[in-house]
């Protein structure tokens, strides 16, 4: 068979469109029911990719930690019994180690260990990097996602490993389903979590508006107060009171609708373009940026991404693959 | 068997993605988080905690995130400055600050670490003064050509509380 042939019957037969429509509205219901093997795959690389670059991307700056004071270091999470800093040499050493790992990761390389691997060590580099003081909520749900998938069996299409493996993979099936699914689920419940937190630290009074306007205000002045940029859109937008009560509104929509959006493929539909605008108006509101869900790796888990390798453009990726 | 593996298996992870909200939010922590960064009311009048640099006239200017805290992180920056001063750590602050300062070459023979207040609605209505300033703790980067070598002077005050015009744009 040609290398053309294969790579058509691999999209034709992961993919298969026509036919998964009325299997997925019959077992969207069900969160076990099975899946295409490209599904996971295809998430596996949208990790992959966002997590390396992420990596190479801010690396270099998360570096500079190696240099503060011990004074500074609060540990957290998996680090909380250390007791002081780790050297630097051994941080600058991990996060290479990570960076190579993700590079595995994503293009399926001995997946059984790097998977795993990358997962762990992604946590670790991530939990350090968070252990001074300030934690960035922007890398929790890329880090909880590349978990699930590096112990999830998704490199058995689309990878290096599969190009050296001769094994059948069926078309559909349970092991593919449900760490997609799971994706799904962590990710409406990290929402449901800060629309809880909402309700939890300022009540229902948080839907009038006042909390966000004051949020919006603070932010961008203490910016201004250190030098770097702040949102003009948001500064102007403070004198403004009208603006925020359906601001507000459609955060908590956002946040506490989410696990109906786990639920209900339909709602889905609604909820994910809702939280990426969310994150949008975040960025321009407050010039914070969430690039997880920006870039919408946070959100691809609802979607059937595996139609992304019917892209010409992807042709060549496939071809290699097969 | 394998079904009920998956179950346990996500049946666990959600539990521990909820257990920060079951636990009262009380502690935030990294992946498991209660993300409730902006979940509190700071009401309109906040106070900043930061690093300025005064120059020959005594005119302050803000520094930037990477001179105060060592990181181009702002809220590290927010972080470390918040910290020191409910620690009392100004003074070591202070300092730390003040060598980095020498050590560029920035022309602020003084440092101050400063909590300033302000209204935050205002400010961005043309209220840029802050209400009230309150400096605990300045010192004065001073750098020996002969030498190469950087030394900094602590210049401790009693906490004051004086309303500064501030000088534009981060060094």
């Amino acid at each position: 068979m040609t290398a053309e042939a294969q790579s058509s019957r691999l999209r034709q037969t992961l993919s298969r469109r026509e036919s998964d429509k009325g299997h997925e509205k019959q077992s969207h219901e069900a969160f076990f029911s099975p899946a295409p093997p490209a599904r996971l795959a295809v998430l596996r690389l949208c990790t992959g990719i966002f997590s390396v670059l992420y990596l190479v991307l801010r690396g270099p700056h998360w570096l500079d930690i190696s240099h503060f004071d011990s004074t500074r270091f609060l540990p957290i999470g998996v680090l909380f019994w250390l007791s002081s800093p780790l050297p630097a040499l051994v941080f600058q050493a991990l996060t290479v180690l990570c960076l190579l790992t993700g590079i595995a990761y994503t293009t399926g390389w001995r997946f059984r260990v790097t998977g795993p691997l990358f997962g762990l060590l992604l946590l670790l580099v991530t939990t350090y990097r968070n252990s001074w003081g300030q934690i960035f909520h922007s890398e929790n749900l890329m880090v909880l996602h590349v978990l699930v998938i590096g112990f999830a069996p998704a490199a058995d299409v689309c990878s290096s490993d599969r190009r050296r493996s001769s094994a059948p993979v069926p078309l559909r099936a349970f092991r593919y389903g449900w760490p997609v699914r799971l994706l799904a689920l962590i990710t409406v419940l990290t929402y449901l979590v800060a629309g809880l937190a909402k309700l939890h630290n300022a009540g229902f009074s948080w839907a009038t508006g006042d909390v966000l306007l004051h949020q919006v205000a603070f932010d961008n002045m203490r910016k201004d107060a250190f030098g770097t940029v702040y949102s003009p859109l948001g500064a102007a937008l403070v004198a403004h009171h009208w603006v925020f009560p359906p601001m507000a509104l459609g955060s908590l929509f956002v946040e506490l609708g989410a696990p109906l959006a786990g639920f209900s493929s339909s709602f889905a539909r609604i909820w994910v373009p809702a939280a990426w605008l969310f994150h949008v108006g975040v960025l321009a509101f407050m010039a914070i940026v969430f690039p997880y869900p920006l870039f919408g790796v946070a959100f691809a888990a609802f979607y059937r991404v595996e139609r992304l390798l019917e892209w010409r453009l992807l042709a060549p990726l496939v071809r290699h693959w097969t | 068997m394998e079904r009920k593996l998956a179950f346990l298996v996500v049946v666990a992870i959600s539990i521990a993605v909820l257990l920060p909200a079951v636990r009262g939010f009380s502690n935030d922590g990294f992946p498991l988080s209660t993300y409730s960064m902006f979940s509190r009311d700071r009401g309109r009048i906040s106070t900043v905690h930061t690093v300025v640099g005064l120059d020959p006239d005594g005119r302050p200017h803000r520094l930037s995130p990477d001179l105060i805290g060592g990181s181009d992180e702002i809220v590290l920056a927010a972080a470390e400055v918040s910290r020191a001063v409910r620690e009392g750590k100004t003074r070591a602050l202070c300092a730390a600050v003040a060598q980095r300062v020498a050590a560029r070459a920035h022309p602020y023979p003084v440092v101050q670490v400063v909590s300033e207040t302000y209204d935050s609605v205002a400010y961005f209505q043309g209220e840029k003064q802050p209400r009230h300033t309150q400096v605990h703790a300045s010192c004065a980067p001073e750098t020996s050509r002969k030498t190469g070598k950087t030394t900094w002077e602590r210049r401790d005050k009693p906490a004051s509380a004086v309303a500064i015009p501030m000088g534009s744009g981060a060094q």
